[in-house]
């Protein structure tokens, strides 16, 4: 099989036809028992960790289902699979997921074919039922079995065909890479004449996998797909791994323009939600908004003034959610309300601001955008619920989509600024006119900066090292954490502090406190101290080193392997500055010289900078991260830039035992 | 409704559980329950699960809601019955009855009847539900004559209130409990109370009368009997499984069977009825080659049997601890079954094996085989069953033994490093990893589970400990024939940056983070090992400069604990060794003073290094 050009893996709608031909359709499959023997080339399969062969390799495995039966549906199910270990043998522990009370089992099969040709059979009659619910009179029982006399080296083969009301999805997303390999696959879908349906093939780059379809159906056909394998910092599952979803479509929705009705849909709550202009007026009279200010500072003042007096429900300190008496605000959904309460959920804040936006003579538009944790913006896949948030794109009237600035007005970022999750992807941008696409900018590294000042000290015995530290961070740094810090209850906060001030066994933080966490737009600010412990330093030591890194200093990301499949992505760039004091033991000097070291490179640079002071030294380190996403040709230059890292924060300190106390 | 955030999201006002027994055996299980919300974030705080089996009947499943300053309602809609176990085929499932929509301060009532006819009348009543309790109350009442003990487990409660043949057992203020690293769960460190009922003299009822622990052995031999008969396949199986071994050594013999069983078996537990207690037929097992522990604790015994050698079933308790009562039997003391072999008189056993057998009292040493766990090796016990108590089920002779509680020989971490030193500074490693007993089962299992996640975290450690290493070569044996694992890494390691122009190259790097540790700042509760073990590292560098000085060696003790340094020098090859022996697994808090001890000791001995001049 050709591998499939990816202009072929764009979703396709299927187009039902009334009165459908009968005639044998071109993606017909029948669904039969696997060989009873092994073939030459199943029993040559083996274990190989380099081709991610470990566990088992699953031969066939093939679906027809078809939802098309009326009020029925059915689903036809073949696996055949090469056991390779005794934990491949869990392949052989079978459910069949469907509603044994609301349908029949019409066929059946499961064997066991041994390496030494001996075949076992498991028959209908020895699957068992297994209630899994029971509502009133309504109760869903599954069928299992459990094959026999499994061992490394069998081929597992088994099968059958359910018919029932059992409920079906809206959607399925069938995975075409496992932890497995897979040999062959098949996928035939039915969907329900009455209702408009769709499939996607996504992620299928370099996978052999083609699809056909006809008036009724389609079909997804693929051979040797490899095991997924993860690697760290990789793009999400779901943007790495083959796989084919089979979905309907709402019956109203015109699937020829799905994302212009949508992205309509949503500029008409939008603009509904502020259709009353009246208070939306008087509030930017309070504003104060200084006489021929332009667009642009006013925009940045409309926006600041909301995160001022607008408090997002969303994001509230958990003190004040449960200090909240509760009301029906939720049944208010209206500029008005929100603006009189003061008070909003995230979507009422931005469709506020883009209210007042517009009202302030700017082009403004909702924004729908995935967590680029979860999965990216796929337009053939003709679905909403792709997208995880809703942001706000303000310009100014004649300048093009591109030029406008997306915002987040209630995030507690500062304008321009939305929490990373939601950049460096594309996005929906919604209009009365219909729907554009809109790239929401990463970040830059100097906005995203995190600050430790500290100071080590040894106890006058040399017995400890007394350690305290701040940090600030700014922009993306910090902000997640903070909004995590805020919503949970205090006793979870201070142990969550305490992890960031990195408490362990070796270092018992004594003090872990937030600086103004209550207030919604500050940046999060910690504060540590604690006791670090130490090998101690006898009479006899007369040299002493002391390694720099410790807490206060973030993990870098590990990359062991020296080969690279996927792109790196970060969350975010991001700056780095640490300054941190470090006595020397008592009855001790700096022994060392100052040690500047300087490594830029393409992906940012790394300084640190080692001064022998009056009482010990003096640290500096600065490190500059700048990409959002590092390509595999990029990965050995990207390491080397790391390693230097590295190397550089294991430096150690050194003290000799001064003239005096010696 | 007290003011504030609370760290539980509900606390229990009131718990009753009252069980009525029958004249018949039937066991009659009310259960009340008052609790309150204390958070706007109440999704799921509404409902009152009640578990059941298929020996069992809800007859009365209700709930009440009474929000803050409105009045009561009644539960609606249907109770859902929801299977709640993760075993392949169960029967076990819970009775939801409740409420979605509740309010911070929210009041909700539950109460649940259920009639049950159980398989035996011992069971263990937990005071702990996993939130807060006010008040927390069991209630038995039997007919007039029967018997009942009761025995605290886990810690003493109150005695219990009489009045005529009902008793009552009341806990007040209950606290909730956090799950700690290092330490027990929260389920272990609430006292339960273990019940065994019995009737008059003369009175027959359904459920068995296990009125002591010989009696509770005998029931399950009578449930068992059978089941471990040995059919020309076992026969043959056992024969095939034991041919290598040339059939003499008691100890290979046992090995051979148990790892066919341990191995060729796959674990699916089928637990319905009668069947979480009864073990298949051995020759049902051997033809369909899986079945749940107590499966493959029967067919062991039979596999042996063939070989004339004799073995018992052994029920201990996997997941908790304290869970037996000396003279209180109850089901729920147990839920996992091994096997106990006696040793002969003239058998000699493998020093690796010897932390695998108890005292068996008047049944002789046993040797204790766990074949449900595919990476403990067999003569090991994995740490789970450390030190439990357990009844061997010997018909009328069973008996409680204790499980050895472990030997710090017996599980050990042993890495030999060989570091050459290059011109440049430096190193080409290769470390070869021993591990024995419980580690040994822990790589195993990751290994087995995926070998290339297993590669994976192996590097990440050696990148960790070695900064920037390069790892060139990895291979393993995952089991040699003294139950250990073997890793083998080969590594490159860049100079380290030199200080003052010094090079300082550690001699056991990673050793001392071998042990986990955890902060105890703010601990109250003890601080929990697996396992009393060893680590040693025996480190030898080569290419050490003459002028290079030799660090002294050290030698630090503790209640329960050691750590040693020995360093040795020919020519340009210094040999360092490195060993912790931890040979207690608890420390309370107010022993943390000496846990502090020991890890500042495993600091300084584990930061010796050689100082190399430019």
């Amino acid at each position: 099989m050709k591998h499939q050009d990816c202009a072929l893996c764009v979703g396709l709608t299927i187009l039902l036809a009334c009165g459908a031909s009968f005639a044998k359709s071109k993606t017909d499959i029948k669904i039969v028992p696997g060989p009873t023997s092994m073939s030459e080339e199943e029993k040559a399969i083996q274990s190989d960790q380099a081709q991610g062969i470990e566990n088992a390799v699953i031969l066939v495995e093939e679906t027809v289902k078809n939802d098309d039966l009326g009020t029925d549906s059915s689903v036809a199910y073949h696996l055949r699979a090469k056991v390779l270990s005794n934990e491949g043998r869990a392949l052989a522990n079978i459910e069949i997921p469907h509603n044994i009370k609301v349908g029949d089992l019409k066929e059946w099969w499961g064997r066991t074919l041994l390496p030494d040709g001996t075949i076992i059979e498991l028959k209908e009659e020895e699957l068992k039922e297994q209630s899994l619910g029971k509502v009133g009179r309504y109760e869903t029982r599954i069928l299992k079995g459990a094959l026999r006399g499994v061992v490394p080296g069998s081929v597992i083969d088994y099968g059958y065909l359910y018919s029932g009301t059992d409920w079906s999805p809206d959607s399925i997303r069938v995975p075409l890479q496992r932890p497995w390999p897979v040999r062959r696959f098949r996928y035939r879908w039915i969907p329900y004449r009455g209702s408009k349906a769709a499939f996607r093939v996504s992620r299928a780059e370099g996978l052999a996998v083609k699809s056909q379809q006809d008036d009724r159906s389609v079909l997804v056909v693929g051979e040797n797909f490899p095991a997924s394998a993860e690697e760290p910092w990789m793009p999400p599952a779901k943007e790495t791994y083959g796989a084919v979803s089979f979905y309907y479509i709402e019956r109203s929705a015109d699937t020829g323009d799905y994302w212009n009705l949508e992205a309509k849909r949503i500029d008409r709550v939008a603009s509904y939600f502020c259709s009353k202009d009246g208070p939306i007026r008087d509030a930017i009279r309070s504003m104060s908004i200084p006489d021929g200010a332009d667009l642009k500072t006013k925009l940045r003042i409309a926006y600041d003034w909301l995160a001022s007096n607008v408090k997002n429900t969303t994001l509230r300190m958990l003190e004040e959610q449960e200090s909240d008496a509760g009301d029906d605000r939720n049944e208010r959904n209206t500029a008005k309300w929100v603006l009189q309460a003061k008070e909003g959920t995230s979507t009422q804040i931005d469709f506020l601001y883009m209210g007042l936006a517009r009202a302030l003579g700017a082009l403004a538009h909702i924004v729908r955008v995935p967590s680029r944790t979860e999965n990216y913006w796929d337009q053939a896949m003709m679905s909403m619920t792709q997208f995880a948030g809703t942001l706000v794109a303000v310009r100014e009237p004649g300048y093009p989509i591109e030029a406008a600035t997306i915002v987040d007005p209630g995030s507690g970022l500062p304008f321009g600024e939305v929490p990373w999750w939601f950049t460096g992807i594309k996005a929906l941008v919604a209009s009365s006119n219909g729907m554009s696409v809109a790239l929401v900018p990463p970040t830059l590294a100097e906005r995203n900066v995190e600050t430790t000042k500290g100071r080590q000290t040894f106890a006058e015995d040399n017995s400890s090292l007394h350690v305290e530290w701040s940090r600030t961070y700014g922009g993306q740094q910090g902000y997640l954490e903070r909004r995590n810090l805020r919503s949970i209850t205090p006793g979870d906060r201070n142990v969550r502090l305490e992890q960031l001030c990195g408490a362990s066994g070796r270092f018992e933080v004594g003090r872990a406190e937030p600086i103004d966490l209550e207030t919604f737009t500050a940046p999060l600010q910690i504060v540590c101290e604690g006791e670090l412990s130490i090998s101690g330093i006898s009479e006899k030591v007369t040299n002493y080193t002391f390694a720099i890194d410790g807490a206060w200093i973030a993990r870098l990301p590990d990359f062991p392997s020296k080969e690279r499949r996927t792109p790196i992505v970060f969350e975010f760039p991001r700056t780095e500055h640490h300054t941190m004091e470090f006595s020397a033991p008592a009855g001790f000097e700096p022994s060392s010289g100052p040690l500047i070291l300087k490594h830029p490179s393409p992906f940012g640079t790394y300084t640190l900078s080692i001064a022998p002071t009056e009482t010990g030294c003096l640290v500096e380190r600065d490190l500059i991260l700048t990409p959002l996403t590092v390509a595999p040709d990029q990965y050995e230059t990207f390491r080397m830039f790391l390693s230097e890292i590295k190397s550089g924060d294991s430096s150690r300190l050194e003290f000799k035992r001064s003239k005096e106390s010696s | 409704m007290p003011e504030g955030v609370h760290e539980d999201p509900y606390r229990i006002l009131f718990s009753e559980t009252r069980c009525l027994v029958e004249d018949d055996g039937t066991k009659r299980t009310r259960w009340r329950q008052a609790r309150q919300v204390l958070t706007v974030k109440a999704e799921g705080l509404g409902f009152g699960a009640f578990p059941f089996e298929s020996n069992a009947k809800v007859k009365v499943s209700k709930a009440w809601h009474v929000p803050p300053g409105e009045k009561a309602e009644r539960g609606q809609g249907p109770p859902v019955d929801l299977a709640i176990s993760d075993h392949f085929l169960t029967d076990q499932k819970a009775r939801f009855v409740g409420f979605v929509d509740l309010k911070r301060g929210s009041l909700v009532f539950f109460e649940f009847e259920g009639a049950e006819e159980p398989y035996a009348l011992g069971w263990i009543h937990d005071f702990y539900e996993g939130a807060p309790s006010a008040i927390s109350r069991f209630e038995l009442e039997t007919p007039a004559g029967w018997s009942v003990r009761s025995a605290w487990i886990r810690g003493q409660g109150p005695e219990p209130t009489e009045s005529g043949n009902v008793r009552v057992w009341e806990m007040r203020d209950v606290a909730s409990l956090d799950r700690e690293p290092l330490g027990d769960p929260p389920s272990d460190r609430v006292a339960g109370l273990a019940i065994n009922i019995a009737p008059s003299p003369g009175t027959a009822i359904k459920p068995a009368v296990v009125h002591d622990w010989p009696a509770f052995s005998s029931w399950f031999e009578t449930l068992a009997r059978g089941s471990d008969g040995v059919t020309p396949e076992i026969d043959a199986a056992a024969k095939k499984a034991l041919a290598p071994t040339g059939g003499k050594d008691f100890y290979d013999k046992v090995r051979a069977a148990s790892l066919f069983v341990r191995d060729g078996v796959r674990y699916l537990d089928i637990e319905i009825g009668i069947g979480g207690y009864q073990p298949h037929a051995a020759s049902e097992t051997l033809a369909n080659l899986y079945g749940d522990c107590k499966d493959k604790a029967t067919l062991l015994r039979a596999l042996l049997a063939a070989e004339g050698v004799a073995s018992y079933g052994v029920a201990v308790h996997a997941t908790a601890r304290d869970t037996v009562a000396s003279d209180v039997p109850a089901l729920d003391s147990f839920n996992h079954m091994i096997n106990a072999v006696p040793i002969p008189p003239d058998a000699s056993l493998p020093d690796f094996a010897s932390g695998a057998v108890a005292d068996g009292g008047d049944l002789g040493k046993l040797l204790i085989v766990d074949t449900t766990h595919h990476s403990v090796s067999i003569g090991s016990l994995p740490d789970f069953l450390s030190g439990k108590r357990a009844l061997v089920l010997a018909g009328s002779r069973g008996r409680l033994v204790t499980l050895p509680s472990g030997d710090p020989r017996l599980h050990r971490i042993e890495r030999r490093i060989r570091m050459d030193l290059t011109p440049e500074r430096s190193l080409a490693v290769s470390m070869v990893s021993r591990f024995f007993g419980d580690p040994a089962s822990h790589v195993r299992l990751h290994a087995r589970r995926s070998a290339t996640e297993r590669r994976k975290n192996v590097e990440a450690r050696v990148r960790h400990v070695w900064t920037d290493a390069e790892v060139e070569e990895y291979t393993t044996d995952l089991e040699t024939a003294d139950g250990a694992a073997i890793e083998t890494v080969g590594f490159k390691v860049p100079a380290a940056r030199a200080v003052a122009g010094h090079t300082r190259v550690e001699l056991f790097p990673g050793a001392g983070d071998e042990l986990p540790r955890t902060s105890l700042g703010k601990r109250k509760t003890s601080v929990v090992y697996d396992v009393p073990m060893t680590i040693r590292y025996e480190t030898t560098l080569v290419g050490v400069p003459e002028a290079a000085v030799t660090p002294d060696a050290q030698e630090v003790k503790g209640d329960g604990w050691g750590v040693t340094t020995s360093f040795t020098r020919e020519g340009g090859e210094l040999r360092a060794v490195w060993e912790l022996t931890l040979s207690r697994t608890r420390f309370a808090p107010e022993e943390f003073p000496q846990l502090k001890k020991l890890w500042a000791a495993a600091n300084a001995t584990s930061d010796a290094a050689i100082r190399l001049a430019p």
